[in-house]
């Protein structure tokens, strides 16, 4: 089973839903949601089986009131789509579709669409509450309007190469799944992955499901 | 399965070939230009200077904070500044200095503070990329566990051979460099150089790790049995940190005193205000050097006498 449907090329955070961890989310929709009712109740009722969806999401990750907050956030994102109808707009297709670069219109859907995962994420990983919205807050602090420090130019040069990667396989069940059938150029590809992971291998960090 | 496992076996074949040339491949120019060849400068010091003679072993607290000349003035004994990284380890400086001592030959270690917290004293990256890239022989002198952790690094180190920016467009190390060591070992560059601002030192983030002062006991008896003598110093250290830190320093100082090897002055005596640090808390501009080297020259005309 694909678990993971390139989640970041989202254009709304329905969307987002969809592709991302899908083991879980199509497990919680099967023994959570539709047993509940499901959409099947009204706009309402579907609203609160969708908050439930997202508390229990946010439990399901560990004991800590950050997980329960992030599944909060979600659930106040969430809502809105439901309640306008505009939850299952992009249920069938993938961002530019038939093109090759996203319009204008898509790309700041899906950065806007990141940027709220993001946060989200910040709320997820943080120790506590308190760190979570000093972390938030301290984004948006006069910082902001600073020059910002680039740091090592090789990192984006691999952000730029890994998102056009992953952009041009977005059809597909993974971004590498059609490789050259060249295996000199193939193995060459797989060896720059080696040397690339050997080369920015960071010290290990411990995997935050160990905690379960 | 058979063609799976022959493919298998092949791809990693190349892979380790792709290491193996990484590996022997020289030194890139980058690398060579490094704080770390500065080992080959040293090691020609301890070959070529007459005994007897002071031999200074730490990290870039004595490169960067003694006035070599000044000692051998002053003393009429001739100096050897080894320092160049702290991150090279304790352990390694000692082992790889004890095959250069002769009989006659006073060792001075001037650890730094580091050095006896955590694992900080086995040494990190700049001592796998000493071996790799300096001198391949030294490895002798690693413990098993040396040997794993370098043998764990090798891939990395083989890799970063083939970055185009080891060989065009990298950065001149400056004072940073093996051409910044005069030929008394000692960095020198900087003593014309303007400070730059420091941040103290808020901790050592480890425990406290007693073995260290038992290998400096261990290397007291090596040199003993070569004929030559150890002693102990305190590395520079600006007030800060000094202040930060006192209470896990004073417990490195109590150690060192167990030991019975002569102690040549105590850590407040090296502790220096901001106006004498250049822009670490362990290096000295021109005037913290001058003074740092005075104090040790009164300390070693007691002979560790003084506290």
């Amino acid at each position: 089973m694909r678990n993971f449907n390139f989640p970041y090329f989202s254009r709304d955070i329905a969307e987002f839903w969809r592709r991302w961890h899908i083991s879980l989310t199509t497990w919680f929709r099967d023994y959570i949601y539709i047993p509940l009712g499901g959409s099947r109740g009204g706009k309402w009722l579907s609203m609160r089986n969708t908050m439930v969806i997202f508390l229990v999401s946010g439990f399901w990750h560990g004991a800590n009131w950050t997980f329960v907050a992030w599944g909060v956030y979600h659930a106040f994102l969430f809502v809105p789509l439901l309640l306008l109808g505009a939850n299952r707009k992009y249920i069938d297709s993938v961002v530019a579709e038939h093109r090759i670069l996203p319009t204008l219109k898509e790309l700041l859907q899906m950065g806007a669409t990141f940027i709220l995962a993001l946060i989200g994420w910040i709320i997820f990983r943080s120790e506590n509450i308190a760190q979570a919205l000093e972390y938030i807050g301290r984004l948006f602090d006069k910082s902001l309007f600073s020059t910002p420090i680039w740091g090592d130019k090789m990192v984006y040069l691999f952000i730029l190469l890994l998102l056009v990667v992953e952009w041009v396989g977005r059809r597909n069940q993974f971004a590498l799944e059609h490789m050259p059938s060249n295996r000199l150029l193939r193995w060459g590809i797989y060896y720059a992955l080696v040397g690339a992971i050997f080369l920015f291998a960071a010290q290990q960090a411990s995997f935050i499901y160990f905690q379960f | 399965m058979k063609r799976f496992l022959l493919q298998t076996g092949l791809f990693f074949a190349l892979l380790f070939l792709i290491i193996a040339v990484g590996v022997f491949t020289p030194a890139t120019p980058r690398a060579s230009g490094s704080l770390l060849f500065g080992q080959r400068i040293k090691d020609s010091l301890l070959v070529h200077t007459p005994s007897p003679r002071y031999i200074f072993v730490a990290g870039s607290n004595i490169s960067f904070g003694l006035d070599s000349r000044m000692l051998e003035d002053s003393l009429g004994t001739n100096v050897v500044n080894t320092g160049i990284q702290g991150s090279i380890g304790l352990h390694y400086m000692m082992r790889h200095v004890l095959d250069y001592t002769r009989p006659g030959d006073t060792v001075i270690l001037a650890p730094e503070y580091d050095q006896f917290f955590g694992n900080f004293v086995h040494g990190d990256e700049p001592l796998y990329r000493t071996v790799l890239d300096v001198d391949m022989a030294s490895v002798k002198h690693l413990t098993r566990s040396q040997k794993w952790n370098l043998l764990c690094y090798t891939p990395k180190y083989a890799f970063s051979k083939f970055k185009p920016n080891e060989y065009i467009g990298y950065a001149d190390p400056g004072i940073y460099g093996a051409k910044s060591f005069n030929k008394y070992g000692d960095t020198y560059l900087h003593w014309t150089m303007e400070p730059i601002s420091l941040s103290a030192s808020k901790g050592f983030f480890a425990t406290y790790n007693p073995s260290v002062v038992d290998s400096i006991a261990h290397f007291a008896l090596q040199l003993k049995s070569r004929g030559a003598e150890l002693m102990i110093t305190f590395c520079a250290y600006d007030k800060g940190s000094w202040t930060n830190n006192r209470i896990e320093i004073s417990m490195v100082d109590s150690a060192l005193r167990t030991i019975g090897v002569p102690v040549l002055g105590n850590p407040e005596r090296y502790v220096f205000a901001d106006s004498m640090i250049f822009e670490a808390a362990y290096h000295l501009n021109r005037n913290g050097v001058e003074l740092r080297t005075q104090r040790l020259i009164e300390d070693l005309k007691v002979k560790g006498n003084c506290k």
